[in-house]
């Protein structure tokens, strides 16, 4: 894959996913970047026995701190293009390869993976997902499967249109966040389908979340 | 009269444990000496109020023939909305700097070591 990409993994506590991940990336990538968010377990240790590079936070500051750390980084290092993914092993590296080819080839600024197996997802989730996408569409007019999923790509001379703030107890909006300030700043947005495992697996939102999310949409908006 | 009780005796215990508290954060040196002494006045009055509630109400009435109930609950209203907003920008600049911080000092470190190597 291009040496143009930085692929940027953030990690909390994930010493048991996290050497899978940079398994199957390090066979395909060649700038590969951990922000690891002041792990408590093993999770530096296991990121030490693979060639890429680490930040760590001293603090945990969160999804959405440890996404602009990884930005930063990008930026000084002059890469034309940030794909980020998470470190629990939801994603595959076969999917980032096909969203990197997405954005190298249509000349998109920002590629979004979504689920296609939304038919996996337990009914809350499910429900949960759809009312995301309806409102999504009534406020912005694009249909986007899942505005907040976790792999993505984009183009660093889109960073500035698309910078997010999502801190504090919102920082997992940081991926919605971004998906709005793309659309609302005309950025041309593409979707490729993905495969996740079973999301029972892994934390989600609950319904107070969800509903702080549903506002925060409508604060992008509106407000911002 | 019970619920004036009630309310009374409510206050007082409240305003109590603030002393402590304020006592407390003074001696671990959060308070300065300023306003330690105006925190301490501002529940001592409470207290008084709580004990001698007449005294106020027959004040306002008979100078200003306005009932002091409805007077602090204005002011108490304001006074918290001023203080919930100051506070909270106050805790936003303050993770904005610590964020800042943190994320610089982890970016030096990295970038030091690419350059050793």
């Amino acid at each position: 894959m291009s040496s143009d990409i930085l692929v940027a993994i953030l990690a909390y506590n994930e010493e048991k996913n996290i050497a899978n991940v940079l398994k199957s990336l390090s066979k395909n990538f060649y700038n590969i970047l951990v922000v690891d968010n002041n792990s408590e377990d093993r999770t530096v240790k296991k990121i030490k026995n693979f060639q890429v590079k680490l930040i760590k936070h001293k603090y945990n500051l969160g999804k959405s701190e440890s996404m602009k750390t990884a930005l930063e980084f990008a930026k000084i290092k002059k890469f034309k293009y940030i794909a980020f993914m998470d470190a629990d092993g939801q994603h595959k590296a076969k999917d980032l390869i096909n969203l990197c080819n997405k954005i190298f080839k249509s000349n998109s600024e920002l590629v979004i993976g979504y689920r296609k197996n939304l038919d996996r997802l337990n009914l809350k989730k499910r429900i949960g997902t759809k009312i995301l996408q309806k409102l999504f569409y009534l406020l912005y007019k694009k249909k986007i499967f899942d505005i907040q999923s976790g792999l993505r790509v984009f183009k660093l001379s889109v960073s500035k249109k698309i910078y997010w703030n999502s801190t504090g107890l919102a920082h997992y909006f940081a991926d919605a966040e971004i998906t709005c300030n793309a659309i609302k700043n005309h950025c041309k947005v593409e979707q490729v389908p993905i495969t996740t495992l079973p999301s029972e697996n892994y934390k989600g939102m609950n319904l107070i979340q969800g509903l702080y999310l549903i506002l925060m949409i409508l604060y992008w908006r509106i407000i911002k | 009269m019970i619920i004036k009780t009630i309310l009374s005796i409510f206050s007082i215990i409240f305003s109590l444990i603030m002393i402590y508290i304020t006592q407390i954060n003074y001696k671990k040196k959060y308070l300065n000496k300023l306003s330690y002494l105006l925190w301490i006045s501002v529940w001592a009055f409470i207290i008084f109020v709580s004990l001698r509630p007449n005294f106020i109400d027959d004040y306002f009435i008979n100078t200003y023939k306005v009932n002091v109930f409805y007077i602090l609950s204005i002011i108490s209203i304001i006074t918290l909305a001023i203080l919930y907003y100051i506070s909270n920008i106050r805790i936003n600049i303050l993770e904005k700097k610590i964020n800042k911080l943190i994320r610089a000092e982890s970016l030096k470190d990295i970038l030091n070591k690419i350059k050793d190597e």
